[in-house]
Order: structure tokens, then sequence, then C-alpha cells
């Protein structure tokens, strides 16, 4: 029996939503409001470097700086919010060196040739040293009314956080689809020849995509700040590999040129969503580091299974 | 798996790959043999660029850093550089493939509070104790090159979350608690004297000389370097590349394990948490200042040993020299990154 | 007196669960009791406390190393369970704050061990339950002036870079030892673990040829310390270390080190629980329990050892 693609695609969507719903009601206060736009907040950290992140993964680069740039970055607009400085001042200069940082990646990338993963591995190191710096190692905090409600306020009941990273995902959704920046970014992950054909400077779009991702990583660690209400020097080891685990989840491939935004926001969710439920089971902290391991292995497993499949089909193996 | 094989006809070559030298040089050594001309300097620096950071931060630290040249002093390198450079020929040539092993330092925890449980609690002897960790080893290694050949999960996603469930598994079976005072018997395996330097530093040789005569004098090396250079092409040339792609994994997790075995011996501490995450990056660095590449293709187990004991330089001249402990990993990151620039600027010129 | 005191409350709130229906679930959050005997003792001081009392217990760690955000999220996560109550050890006095605010506001009673949250904030917790980290490192840096005769040069083998507990006690020895002749000689980080704790002291013992004594901010980095003074055949430097665990009490009797900071782990759990079950119980009002109750800090050395080998954990 022939199925419409549409319909195929329809019903591809139906069932992990279903299984979302079903698995989620067996786990006591889930699928509770609070809890589920918690659980969104939680992940809004790893979602917005996961948006920058696609893009890095799709060139087939890497961005290994995010551990340190969520430190080092919010330490900056810590330091600038407790001497003083007003908030979009002291928040503007915290992207702005996360910006830099990441120009600086795709400064070694694009004019030294020096693979993604070293430069990255290296700025990150080095922006970790500096939060440590900074402060002599303490953490700061108590910051500005302002900003912390922008980590732990809501607006008509959404947290703050949720909307920034609704925000960021269509941002990162736009640039894909909408701009001729996105095709050539996709065109410089695939297909590199398409990009001489036109007369594309790599450089440029390089410059771009490093950037983005350390502008997105300030970002996110300005958000993880404003809710915690504290810069921790070293608040950024945790996110480090859960950003790029989440693109794969969503599908983003390794091996660069394709992958999609809100995908990656998907993979974002599902580790929030994985972690919060293990949380709410009340899953004794030994057991939960061997769920969520096995569970990340069989998600990735799964979805690139049914890819294959679909692919498979359309090409009318099936 | 790389699936940069057209790229990388197009850029030329990665970092630490051979390549001849420029036109320049027979012409320069026609004029005379004596002189050398800047040309091949730097070709030759190219060509060895782990070789050559090595060389350069020993003689900065000799020249500047008080108590470094001192005999005492390298054997404390060497003892600290062993256990990494065992870990780090496994991670070089999984890296090779264009994979990764993120598992790694999770590895080394398990065989830590395994092997103490197996000498202390079990009292076993101490060869058993050997063999059963390697066993243990080989095990993790093949289900981490299983997952990522047949069940097609990147490399990446594979090992992070086999190293996870590894870590879980490490905190069950220690219950959170370390295990001391080991006994002699399994202690000697890598404490026990010999020319001055403990046991663990030969056995650290040995596998370093194993595994660069496999690597680079068997067709299993050939084979290993033509998968990192894409996977189609060494297909097309019949590379079994489920083999090397499963082996690479294996032989990374039982180096591991070995790794894990000789921390307990040198800590006289079995724990679950040894290694770790931290560990990883350590190993991954090192492999990656010794000229290794993410994509595949390009390495080798002195290069990667080079990188290690590169890196041990650094801390141990950070520690001599009393910087602040603040300000450690911003230093030792600027001098990688001088470093790796270095190697870069010099081996695009060769 | 106290363990008297506990133990009859212990008993009567036994007999009073058995009327009071449904059990409590009472949930404690730290960052982990991985490779941490201190950490692991408040905790199975708690456990025990809870279950003898008919109730729930909930373990909830962080994980290893500086995840201060997953301590919120898991907070949070707490809050969205309902549980009854939470023990807390927070990974950072300010960054708890926050979440602190949102239990409030869900009526779940807190009480705080080990690590204080940051001042100021005293309406959120019933009690605070602790030794101060600081006050620990102080008299460990006062004994090491005793033990050197007021000179000398030592060396400090820190926490993980960016522990709120180990800089604390850092900061206490150097109080300690402020004004006499003694001087830090060399510094490093040695992370909580053996390994890099003995090559940290491996390396600093190459920098100083001339070490008279050395300060452990935790005795789970001894094995690695006393491993690299061995190795480097050094002998009659003066070792101090804050916890007070078996190991470390073994090691004083054997004189491999001088002493160790014993803090009563133990205690801090079992007075937490005591007065939480006591406020859910209703039969005492929060605001009537101290803000600060001091769990106590001892030196536990040669001359002691018997009453530490009591507590010793």
């Amino acid at each position: 029996m022939t199925i419409a693609p549409a319909a195929r695609r329809g019903l591809a969507l139906l069932i992990p939503v279903a299984a979302f719903l079903v698995l989620g009601s067996r786990v006591p206060h889930f699928l509770d409001l609070s809890n589920l736009l918690n659980v969104v907040r939680q992940s809004s950290i790893i979602g917005i470097c996961a948006v920058g992140m696609t893009f890095v993964i799709i060139i087939q680069g890497i961005d290994l700086s995010l551990g340190g740039l969520l430190a080092f970055c919010p330490m900056i607009s810590g330091m600038l919010m407790l001497a003083g400085v007003n908030l979009p001042a002291s928040m503007a200069a915290g992207m702005l060196a996360g910006t830099a940082m990441g120009l600086f990646n795709g400064l070694m990338v694009s004019k030294l040739t020096v693979p993604a993963f070293i430069t990255t591995l290296v700025v990150g190191q080095i922006s970790q040293g500096l939060a440590l710096i900074i402060n002599g190692g303490s953490s700061i905090g108590a910051f500005p009314e302002g900003f912390v409600f922008i980590g732990n306020g809501a607006l008509g009941g959404v947290p703050l956080s949720d909307l920034l990273l609704l925000v960021f995902l269509a941002l990162g959704f736009f640039i894909q689809r909408f701009t001729p920046l996105g095709n050539h970014i996709l065109a410089l992950g695939g297909n590199e020849t398409v990009l001489r054909q036109e007369g594309l400077s790599a450089a440029r779009l390089q410059f771009f995509v490093f950037g983005f991702s350390g502008f997105c990583a300030a970002v996110s660690g300005l958000l993880l700040s404003a809710q915690l209400d504290t810069v921790h020097p070293t608040q950024g080891d945790a996110y480090q590999l859960d950003a790029i685990a989440a693109c794969i989840i969503g599908g983003v491939d390794l091996a660069g040129g394709r992958g999609s935004v809100p995908m990656a926001v998907l993979g974002a969710l599902i580790i929030g969503c994985l972690r919060n439920v293990l949380n709410l089971l009340g899953i004794h902290p030994f057991m939960q580091n061997v769920f969520i391991g096995s569970a990340i292995i069989v998600i990735v497993y799964l979805s690139g299974a049914i890819r294959r499949h679909s692919e498979l089909a359309t090409r009318g193996a099936l | 798996m790389s699936a940069r094989a057209t790229e990388d006809l197009q850029a030329g070559p990665a970092p630490g790959e051979r390549r001849e030298p420029p036109a320049q040089a027979p012409a320069a050594a026609g004029k005379g043999r004596a002189r050398l001309a800047p040309g091949d300097l730097l070709n030759l620096i190219g060509r060895n660029v782990a070789l050559f950071i090595f060389l350069t931060l020993v003689i900065l630290a000799s020249l500047f850093v008080n108590n470094f040249a001192a005999l005492d002093n390298a054997v404390v390198i060497l003892k600290q550089s062993a256990i990494p450079a065992i870990a780090v020929i496994g991670m070089t040539m999984v890296l090779m493939t264009g994979g990764i092993d993120l598992s790694l330092g999770y590895v080394v925890g398990l065989a830590s509070i395994v092997s103490g449980i197996m000498a202390n609690t079990w009292l076993w002897p101490a060869p058993a104790v050997l063999a059963a960790i390697l066993a243990l080893g080989l095990a993790l290694g093949l289900c981490n090159g299983l997952i990522t050949q047949f069940m097609r999960v990147p490399a990446f996603i594979a090992t992070l979350g086999t190293g996870y469930v590894l870590y879980g598994l490490a905190q069950i079976v220690s219950q959170g608690s370390i295990i001391n005072r080991l006994p002699k018997d399994f202690l000697a395996i890598g404490r026990t004297p010999m020319f001055g330097l403990p046991s663990a530093v030969f056995l650290a040789l040995g596998v370093a000389v194993a595994f660069h005569l496999l690597i680079s004098r068997t067709i299993y090396g050939r084979q290993l370097k033509a998968f990192g250079f894409g996977a189609r092409t060494a297909a097309l040339s019949g590379v079994p590349g489920a083999r090397i792609n499963v082996s690479v994994y294996a032989f990374c997790a039982t180096l591991a394990a070995l790794s894990g075995l000789l921390f307990t011996i040198r800590v006289n501490a079995a724990q679950p948490n040894m290694g770790g995450g931290v560990f990883t990056f350590e190993v991954v660095t090192a492999a990656i200042v010794g000229g290794t590449s993410l994509f595949g293709g390009v390495g080798s187990v002195a290069n990667s040993i080079l990188g290690v004991l590169s890196i041990k330089i650094i801390e141990n001249c950070i520690n001599l020299l009393g910087v602040s402990y603040h300000l450690y990993l911003a230093v030792q990151g600027a001098i990688i990154l001088v470093a790796i620039i270095f190697g870069n600027l010099t081996n695009r010129r060769a | 007196m106290k363990r008297l005191l506990a133990v009859a409350l212990g008993l009567g709130l036994c007999s009073t669960a058995a009327f009071a229906g449904a059990p409590y679930t009472i949930a404690f959050s730290l960052k982990t009791v991985t490779n941490d005997d201190f950490q692991k003792a408040i905790a199975t001081s708690i456990q025990q406390a809870v279950e003898k009392a008919g109730d729930k217990f909930l373990l909830v760690t962080a994980g290893e190393e500086t995840g201060v955000s997953i301590q919120v999220n898991q907070l949070e996560d707490l809050i969205a369970k309902k549980v009854d109550a939470i023990v807390l050890n927070p990974m950072d006095g300010k960054a708890v704050v926050p979440v602190l605010k949102k239990a409030q506001a869900a009526k779940i009673p807190v009480i705080v061990v080990d690590s204080s949250v940051e001042k100021g904030n005293e309406d959120l917790y019933i009690s605070y339950v602790g030794t101060d980290n600081f006050n620990a490192g102080k008299v460990a840096g006062q004994r090491m002036v005793k033990e050197l005769g007021g000179q000398g040069g030592v060396l400090i083998v820190r926490g993980a870079n960016g522990s709120v507990a180990g800089d604390q006690r850092v900061d206490g020895f150097k109080a300690g030892i402020q004004g006499s002749g003694v001087q830090v000689v060399g510094e490093q980080p040695g992370n909580w673990t053996n390994s890099v704790a003995m090559q940290v002291t491996e390396n600093m013992l190459q920098a100083n040829k001339k070490v008279d004594g050395l300060f452990s901010a935790s005795d789970v980095m001894l094995d690695g310390t006393l491993q690299a003074i061995g190795d480097a055949d050094r002998t009659g430097i003066k070792i101090l270390s804050v916890d007070g665990s078996k190991k470390a009490v073994d090691l004083v009797e054997q004189g491999a080190i001088v002493g160790t900071m014993a803090q009563f782990p133990a205690k801090m759990g079992a007075i937490a629980v005591e007065n939480l079950l006591a406020v859910l119980d209703g039969k005492k009002a929060a605001n009537s329990i101290p803000k600060v109750i001091d769990s106590g800090t001892m030196v536990y050395d040669k001359t002691n050892l018997a009453e530490a080998r009591k507590w010793a954990f």
C-alpha cells in the first residue's frame, strides 16, 4: 500500500509526539505545564549554543570553545555590572567578547588554515583561563534586578529563557532557509566546487559561522548567569559536549553539508527532557549516567535508521 | 568516517604529512654542500613539527626555568608522561580513522576500580589482574567499534554514550568509594624500579614501539591511513573498512584500560573517577599537538607521544615557576596556541 | 547529649510517623558522593535518619565536576516533583538563591548543610548546619605554625579551581599562618583527585628543595600526595589535611601525617533531618530553630585517636 509523501511525513511526526505524550504521562508531574516550561528553560542554554553550532558543523567544522566562552563572556559582563555600568552596555560587552573570540577562530581557520578543532580547543582553554583569572577563581553574583529577571522572569506566564530560545531558533532558521548566506553555508559544507563556481569566498563564510557561534555562546552564557544570578568561573564545563550531542541527535551530520537549526534545538530539548524525566523518577544518580548514555545511543541509532530507510524509500528501492 | 577525500586533494597536505621538497632545494644544494638554504630548514621543521615543538620547549625551559634541566626533574616528567603516552597511542589510531573515543577517560576509571577490586577484594594474583583488565578493555572497545560500525551511530555519540554508561557502572561497582593500599605484587607491575625509572615507563616504551611498528611497517597500518583519508576510496582499494574501524576502538579501549591499571598503581588507589572527561581531553589535546588530524588520515605514534611530553613539560614548567594556579589554564593554552600556529605556518611553507 | 536527644526524637517521631499518614519524601542535593567519603558520610547519615523515621530518602547528585547549573536544574525538578523537604549542600552559595526562592514559594522547607548560602538570604532556609570551612583551614594553619616552630616553607595542594569549599579552606589556612615565619612556597590545584595531586606535588617538590610542611585541602588527595613525597625520598614533611576520614586517621596513627581537621558529617546529617522532621510534623516552628548550627570542628592527631575512631568515616 502506497502512502502519499505528505502523509508519510505527517505520520513520521505523529509517532514521536505520541510516544512523547504516552511516555510522559507515565512520569508523575512531567506533563505539568510548569515542568514543561522548566524543561525548555533548562534546555535553553544548550539550545542557543546548538543554533550556532549547527552552522559550524555544517561547514565541516566544530566549536570546542563553548565551555570557556560560557564562563568568560558573562564574567566580563558581570564585572562591568557590579562596577556600575548599565545593563545593556555590560551585556553588549560580553556579547562582543564572545563574538570577538569567535571571529578569531574564523581568522585562524580561514587565513592560517589551522583546523577548527585545534583553534577552538585552544581558544576555549584560554577563555576558561581568563574567566578564572579575572576574579581570582571566585564566583561573582548579586546582579541588578533587570538581569536576574531575564533569567528567571516570565512574560505572560512563559519564562523569558524560553522566549529567548524561540528567538534564536527563529533567527537561525531564518538565516538557514531564507538568506543566500544560509545556502552558501550549506554549499561550503557539502560541495565546495559550487562555491568556487559562484566566485564566493569561503573565508567570509567561515568568519561568519565562527563569529556567530561565539555570539551564541556569549548569549547563552549570559542567560545561564542570569538564571543563576551568578557567574561561576567553571560554569561552562558541563555544556561543551552536550551542545554538540544536541546537534547530532538533531540529525546534523558531523561530516558536514547537512543539518537544520530547528532539529538541533529539538536535540537540545530531547537531552533536557531526558535529564528531567530521570530526576522526576528519582533515579539514583549512578544509574542516571547509565540511562543517559544508553538513551542517546538508541535515539541516534533509531533516527539514523529511520532516515536511511526513508532515503531508500524515496529512491524507490522499497 | 572522513568524507573529505576530495577536499584533501585540493587543500594540500595536512600538518605532519609528507610532501616533496620544493624545487629550490636541489639548486641550493648544488651551490655548496656546507650551506643550508632557509627553505630546507623550514621544510625540515614542517615535516617534524611535533619534534620541533618538543625541542623548542626543552631548550627554552632549560634556559629559563630553574630546576628544569636536572636529571631528577627529567625522571619526574617521564613518570608523568608514561601513562598518558599509552592512552594517546590508542586515541591517535582512532583519530586517524576520522573517529574519536570520548569514552577513554571513563574506561580508565572503570579499569581502575575493577583492578582494585580484583587485587584487593578478590585477591587475584597480579598477572591475572593484568590479563583481566586488558580483556575488559578489549571487550569495551569492541562495543564501541560495533556500535560505530554496525549501528552506524557517529563515533562522537557512540563513545559519549558508552562513556556515560561506563562512568555510571564504575560508580555502581565502587559505590563511590576508593580502594587503598593495594597488594605489593600488584603494585610491582608498574613500580618495579629499572634503571632509575619505574617499570611503567618501560611498559609505555614497549607499547609505543610495538604500535609504531604496527602502524608504519604493516599492511594494517597502511590500510588504517587509507581508511582515514576516505572510506569510499579505501573500499575501492580493497581495504577491509569494517575490520579496521572496529579494531581501532578495540585497541584504544584496551590501552585505556592498561592506563587505568597503571594509574591505580602509580597513586596506590583505585577510584571510579580516575581519568574522566578531563583525561580524555588531555589525551586528545596531546594528539593534536602531535599533529594528528581530527579528520583522519594523519597521525603518528611517535609524534603523539612527543605531544604528550610537550604538554607535560609545559605543566612542569608552570609548576616550577610557581605560576598561579589561576593563570595555569590560560598560560598553557597560550603556549599551545603559539606552538600550533608556528607548526601551521612552517608546514604551509614546506 | 545531642546524640541522645536525636535518638529520642527519632524514636518519638517513629511512633508519630505511624499515625502521620503518607511518608515524607526528603531529598538531599549535593555535588557528588563519588570518591568523597565526607559527602558520602553526610548522605548516609541523612538516609539513616530519614528511613528510621519511616520516610523516603532521595539522593540527588550533580555529578563530578563543577555542574553548578546542573544542581540548580535538579532542585527545580525536585520542586516539580513536589518533594516534602530538601537538604541542600550547595555547590555555589549564590547560584542557588533564585531556585531557593522558588522552593520557598512552593512551601518546601530547606535545610542547608556543609557549604553555606550567600549572606542576606537567611529567610530562604530554616537553618544552616555545618562547620566553617574557613575556620577548619585556619585551625589547621595555626597548628602548622606550632608544628614547624613558627618557621618554614609549606606547600598547599588545593581543591579544584572554582570550588568554594576548597577555596575557603585554603584561605583559612593562609589566615592561620599569617604573622608567623611560615611561608607558602608552592600552591597548585590537586583537583580533588589523586592522580593530579600526585603530579602537582611532584612538580612542586622539584621546584622547592626545602619543604617543611604541606596542607592538603582534603583527605581525598592524600594518597597521591604521599606517593609523590615518598617517590621523591623526602622525609620529615609535616602534613595537615581536612575532612577527618578513616583513611586519614589511619595515616595519623602510622605517623604519615600530623593530623586532619575533622568535621562531623554524620552530625550534620542527623541534626538536619531532626529539625526538618520536627518542622514537617509541626512540632517546631521553623523560626524557632537557630539559623546557624555549628556541628563542630576538631583536630584529629596522635593524642585523640580513640575519639577520632568514634567519628571517622
